[in-house]
């Protein structure tokens, strides 16, 4: 027998006889039977078993004949697999098992009922265990109570901590950021609907934050309930980026103070922000949307430029350009920029289109130019007639040289002196215009019998100053605060005027001054019998440089000054002519009576 | 041919005018002077001249800027008279002004022979004698 069973090892056999409760025989690959343990030799005698076959065996244990025959003819393909062992239920509550071994020997027992089921529960659960940790995802097991069963190897490696941690506590402890209402809700929840989704918060470290998604279903393993832990934190954390940066762009977009529209490649709206909704909704067309071309809005210049450029846009180049609109009563001056948008292949995706009101700056570019112009003009008029007056005496000098009667150079001398005169005079009128320009306005109480006086002193020398009688006629009780350096230019001009365009024809002219007080105006009349002035020339009179009669020596400053005096004190001027019949201004200015207004 | 018959001055400063009409004296550079003060007299006083042409002045000296009727506006009305005045008085340009803008304008024009800077000096009277 000891030599029959050379190629067993012994310790098998021990082992066998040490934790086998029940009989164990051993077969070789002929299914005769080699050895048997001491439970068999117990319930068995040995001739029994001894060089007997399994058939012989199974016949001891099988005594109903026809569960019997039907072992015999088809039994094998009966048998249950478990795990590597085969079984099979010869009677309610006994199975024989048989198990293949090394070297084509099997080892045959018959068991009961209890243990049978426990050793094959202890196979399941090798193998469910094996599987539990072995997969990927993070598993929780918990049972009604919410109590953690168990955790699998994944949720351990997430919450970097042990097994050991979880099991026995509330399967809220892993969310911890959720609030103790949140998790009665949510438990409640899974009860009535088997089921929770959700995602949560957990901190890992000081600084380092867990997404994790969360599906649990109910009744999965012996009523317990199943849970798959799910890290998103990279994925949350990407969203949550892309959807504040989605939120600051579009904030950007809204609250600029420009008029934002992309376009597609057929110049059709695939988007706008409240700059260009206002814009074009609320001032060029109710009929506004996405889908729309913008040509439905803009000028059809811009519009050229525009389709012009297409190609350039394709390659990536950006236009600048401008255009107006025209509303109700104004234009209004936009600034375009459009961008095109390429892809990493260089396909155009967008254009955007950035349009910005530059009306203010537009019109002050035309005052600017307006500016330049009256400066230039001034320029050349004013060195013109800085000029002209000085080559006068240069003439008069060279000819004093050729001269030899005493008498014409006394002439000469007398010409020259109003040459200088003439020239002294224009000066003036240039340091009048500059200094109301620049000086401020100082208010003093005026009195105008005072600074007439003075603006004929100093009118004295002209041709025709003393054969024009001026008469003055000034309502009583007048108290009048106004600038004094500014108030006798106005006088001074307009006296000038009145005796340079006397009339020499009439036996006696006159400039009667009225002054007197009209509601909240202070009105002063010039009115004389001069040449008077054409109803052509009328509109012009108060023009830079402008000279209307034929027999003007002056600057053609001195009535543009004087408007601009004038409106620099808040008043206006008038004038109102009959040819050869005398000339009447009328200057309005505000009735100041107090230094302090 | 000098001296010239008759030289007309315009210009609407009387100053200049009498320092011109005395340098022109001085040198013997004419017969005659006739003086107008303004665009407008000048040419009033070229219209009356129509039926008696040989009292048309040979040379006209014309300033610029003058009010109402300056040297341009002058010299586009003289454009209207007939060949037979045009062809007879030759324009020279006698102003303070040196603007270029001005100037360009002034030599484009077909009456215009000739352009001094005031004030009318002996030297310029010669330099002009050359061009004539």
């Amino acid at each position: 027998m000891a030599q029959k069973l050379s190629h067993i090892p012994v310790d098998v056999l021990v082992h066998i006889e040490e934790h086998m409760d029940d009989p164990v025989v051993l077969l070789d690959k002929y299914n005769k039977v080699l050895w048997a343990n001491k439970k068999t030799h117990a319930i068995l005698p040995e001739h029994f078993f001894y060089d007997k076959t399994i058939i012989d065996l199974v016949h001891f244990f099988i005594e109903d004949e026809h569960t019997l025959v039907q072992f015999l003819s088809g039994a094998y393909q009966d048998m249950k697999l478990h795990g590597p062992v085969l079984t099979y239920e010869v009677k309610p509550g006994t199975f024989i098992c048989y198990k293949n071994i090394p070297d084509d020997h099997k080892l045959f027992w018959v068991t009961g009922l209890e243990n049978f089921s426990t050793k094959e529960r202890l196979l399941d659960e090798m193998e469910y265990k094996r599987i539990f940790h072995q997969v990927f995802d993070a598993i929780l097991i918990y049972n009604s109570d919410g109590i953690v069963m168990d955790v699998n190897t994944a949720v351990c490696e997430m919450y970097k901590t042990d097994r050991e941690q979880f099991i026995g506590k509330n399967m809220f402890s892993l969310f911890p950021h959720q609030t103790i209402t949140d998790a009665t809700k949510i438990w409640k929840d899974f009860l009535k609907t088997k089921q929770i989704e959700g995602l949560y918060k957990f901190k890992l470290s000081e600084n380092e934050y867990r997404y994790i998604q969360f599906k649990g279903r109910a009744d999965f393993a012996g009523g317990n309930h199943l849970g798959i832990l799910r890290d998103v934190t990279n994925s949350y954390l990407a969203e949550r980026a892309l959807k504040k940066s989605e939120l600051q762009l579009r904030t950007v977009f809204n609250s600029s103070i420009y008029q934002i529209l992309l376009l597609d490649d057929d110049f059709k709206i695939i988007t706008f922000n409240q700059g260009a909704f206002g814009l074009i909704y609320q001032q060029v067309s109710l009929d506004f949307g996405i889908g729309r071309s913008i040509w439905e809005y803009f000028p059809e210049v811009f519009r050229k430029q525009c389709e012009a450029h297409k190609t350039k846009f394709l390659k990536g180049e950006s236009l600048n350009t401008d255009f107006y609109l025209d509303f109700d009563s104004n234009q209004q001056w936009y600034a375009a920029s459009l961008v095109p948008a390429l892809d990493d292949k260089d396909e155009l995706k967008f254009i955007s289109l950035t349009l910005h009101n530059i009306t203010a700056r537009k019109t002050n570019e035309e005052a600017l130019k307006k500016m330049n112009f009256e400066l230039d003009s001034f320029v050349y008029r004013a060195s013109h007639d800085l000029r002209a007056p000085l080559r006068s005496v240069l003439g008069l000098a060279q000819l004093i040289d050729a001269e030899n009667s005493k008498e014409q150079i006394h002439k000469y001398v007398g010409l020259m002196e109003k040459s200088i005169q003439k020239l002294d005079s224009f000066i003036l009128d240039l340091t009048n215009f500059s200094r109301n320009s620049r000086l401020d306005i100082i208010i003093e109480e005026i009195d105008f019998n005072k600074l007439i006086d003075e603006a004929m002193d100093n009118l004295q020398f002209m041709d025709k100053a003393s054969q024009v009688k001026v008469i003055r006629e000034f309502d009583t009780g007048l108290s009048f605060y106004s600038d004094q350096i500014r108030l006798s230019v106005i006088l001074q001009n307009l006296l000038s005027n009145a005796f340079k365009y006397a009339d020499k024809s009439k036996t006696e002219s006159f400039l009667k001054i009225r002054i007197s007080r009209q509601d909240a105006n202070l009105i002063l009349e010039f009115t004389d019998n001069g040449i008077g002035i054409i109803d052509a020339y009328i509109d012009k009179l108060f023009s830079m440089f402008f000279r209307a009669s034929q027999d003007s020596y002056g600057s053609g400053l001195g009535l543009y000054i004087t408007k601009q005096v004038v409106e620099k004190l808040g008043g206006s001027i008038q004038v109102k002519s009959v040819y050869q019949q005398g000339t009447s201004f009328l200057v309005k200015l505000p009735y100041v009576s107090n230094r302090n207004l | 041919m000098f001296p010239k018959k008759i030289v007309m001055l315009v210009d609407d400063n009387d100053t200049d005018n009498f320092i011109h009409r005395r340098l022109l004296e001085l040198t013997g550079f004419c017969e005659e002077i006739v003086v107008k003060n303004s665009g407008k007299l000048a040419l009033e006083y070229l219209e009356s001249l129509i039926p008696t042409p040989e009292k048309i002045p040979e040379l006209i000296f014309l300033d610029i800027n003058m009010p109402v009727v300056d040297g341009f506006v002058f010299l586009f009305e003289f454009g209207a008279f007939s060949d037979e005045i045009r062809n007879r008085a030759k324009v020279v340009i006698l102003t303070s002004s040196d603007n270029k803008k001005d100037i360009d304008r002034i030599v484009d024009n077909d009456y215009v022979v000739h352009f001094i800077t005031k004030p009318l000096s002996e030297e310029a009277i010669e330099e002009l004698k050359k061009v004539l």
